[in-house]
């Protein structure tokens, strides 16, 4: 579709960048703009209720170019990765794949994330998985509760979960330093 | 069922992470279970972090990257991998599916992890090693104590399911080897829709509200499906199901790892130590039954 008919289609925006588009397909993007809007996304996405805009209107405006309105927005760091939408497309268009796509773009772009507890999670789980090699998890819950200040949210599965000895500290794994060359050979760069 | 398939008595294992710590009675009673069943599973030697929910947030190339790192350490030994964690069979399979399907992507992955892979082993999950491998017959003849009058919805979740083209699965939609499984120990499994529907997986933390109303419409469901408890085969849907549950004005459902109800089948005590890490109790409805 030429970035021409993109307007045609009834959408203007004086703010619209089509390079956007070429950006994610740079990034190996698939299929996007074979998008015929169906709402198989939209309606299947289990997590649509909590999101700004639907994944068929991200996809729309990740096409049409609205690149602030994209990669601030809240779906893309709610997107848990059900992969519901991608699994329906009759397109096959990737959208949870084009979700974690947007993410990497507005990390390299700095975006603050409006979600930032999401991001503060994912950032400490890959910090911990970088320092030990695999996930432990009194330390994702430690670190992540000193880096959201939020001491006071789950007291009560946190206490049942100590008293029954849920979670396990566990040492490093050998050969943490080759999971530690791969995370910063990959990670976004700034 | 090939006969190679059956001569291969032998299999490398990867827990992951969660079956380290929060899951360990899903470990110990897949370890349990496949030890009755004659099926040696040997830990894959420094295994390291699949990335689950979280690398692909962060880079989409190092939510295969990781993975690929364990297939690549597996190899060398020849067998075939099973991983319990839902989440760790979905990563380690779609980067053997990458790796196997994109020839650009596996050279510059094995560039990155600095080792080789060449395919020649699969992942599997547990359920299909038990269904493919194992085959249910095996299973009903392992059984001591047929688990009559318990009855469950089998919860997929959604890492089983899809991408169904990288998983090289059939049905995404309505999945079946758990429910037959049940069935195969002597359970009644309820029939519903919403066997592959998500928990919320990794908003636990920080997005709790989006979880409970998730797992909220997960066990109003299991309820109107008649079930007692809810089966899953995933260190995060039990974690969210078990954990999460406020559904005001109804008793909270019990949450089971499946392979803590074949254990109990198979008759090993040691199935009620696992049971007591579970937030909601599942005593009171096993002793109703008169399973425990």
């Amino acid at each position: 579709m030429s970035d021409q008919s993109v307007f045609e289609a009834g959408i203007v925006n004086a703010a619209a960048d089509p390079g956007f588009r070429r950006k994610l397909e740079e990034r190996g993007v698939q299929n996007l703009t074979r998008c015929m809007q169906c709402m198989k996304c939209g309606v299947g996405c289990p997590i649509a209720f909590a999101m700004d805009y639907n994944p068929t209107q991200i996809i729309r405006m990740a096409i049409i170019g609205l690149k602030e309105e994209v990669l601030t927005s809240h779906t893309i760091w709610l997107c848990s990765a059900c992969e519901t939408c991608t699994t329906r497309c009759p397109m096959e268009i990737d959208v949870a794949g084009v979700m974690d796509a947007i993410k990497e773009i507005a990390v390299e772009e700095g975006y603050e994330s409006p979600e930032p507890h999401t991001k503060a999670f994912h950032d400490v789980f890959m910090g911990v998985v970088r320092a030990r090699g695999r996930l432990n998890e009194p330390m994702l819950f430690g670190h992540y509760k000193l880096r959201t200040k939020t001491f006071f949210e789950d007291l009560d599965i946190g206490k049942e979960i100590m008293l029954k000895g849920k979670i396990k500290y566990s040492g490093k794994v050998k050969g943490n330093n080759e999971v530690r060359k791969i995370i910063d050979r990959l990670k976004p760069k700034k | 069922m090939s006969d190679s398939a059956v001569s291969t008595k032998k299999f490398a294992y990867y827990p992951g992470c969660s079956l380290k710590s929060s899951a360990a009675e899903y470990d110990h009673s897949t370890r349990a279970v496949f030890e009755r069943l004659g099926i040696d599973l040997q830990e894959v030697p420094g295994w390291s972090c699949c990335g689950a929910s979280s690398a692909h947030t962060i880079s989409r190339d190092l939510a295969v990257a990781l993975p690929l790192r364990n297939l690549a350490l597996a190899e060398p030994a020849g067998l075939d991998i099973v991983a319990p964690c839902a989440s760790c069979y979905n990563r380690l399979k779609v980067a053997e599916t990458t790796a196997l399907e994109d020839p650009a992507a596996k050279k510059f992955m094995e560039e990155v992890i600095e080792r080789p892979f060449n395919g020649t082993i699969k992942t599997l999950s547990v359920l299909d090693l038990l269904t493919d491998h194992v085959g249910l017959d095996t299973v009903k003849k392992s059984v001591s104590r047929r688990l009559t009058g318990l009855k469950v919805v089998s919860y997929y979740g959604c890492l089983l399911a899809r991408p169904p083209k990288k998983l090289k699965i059939d049905d995404p939609d309505n999945p079946t080897s758990l429910d037959d499984l049940m069935e195969a120990i002597g359970a009644e499994p309820k029939f519903w829709s919403y066997k592959t529907e998500c928990c919320g997986a990794g908003h636990a933390m920080a997005r709790s509200d989006i979880v409970t109303t998730l797992v909220g419409k997960l066990h109003e469901m299991a309820r109107e499906a008649g079930a007692e408890a809810i089966v899953v085969a995933c260190p995060m849907c039990h974690a969210n199901v078990d954990m999460r549950q406020d559904v005001p004005g109804s008793e909270p459902l019990p949450v089971f790892f499946f392979t803590e109800l074949m254990a109990l089948a198979m008759g090993m005590d040691v199935a009620r130590g696992w049971l007591g890490k579970h937030l909601v109790s599942p005593m009171p409805l096993l002793q109703k039954l008169n399973l425990i």
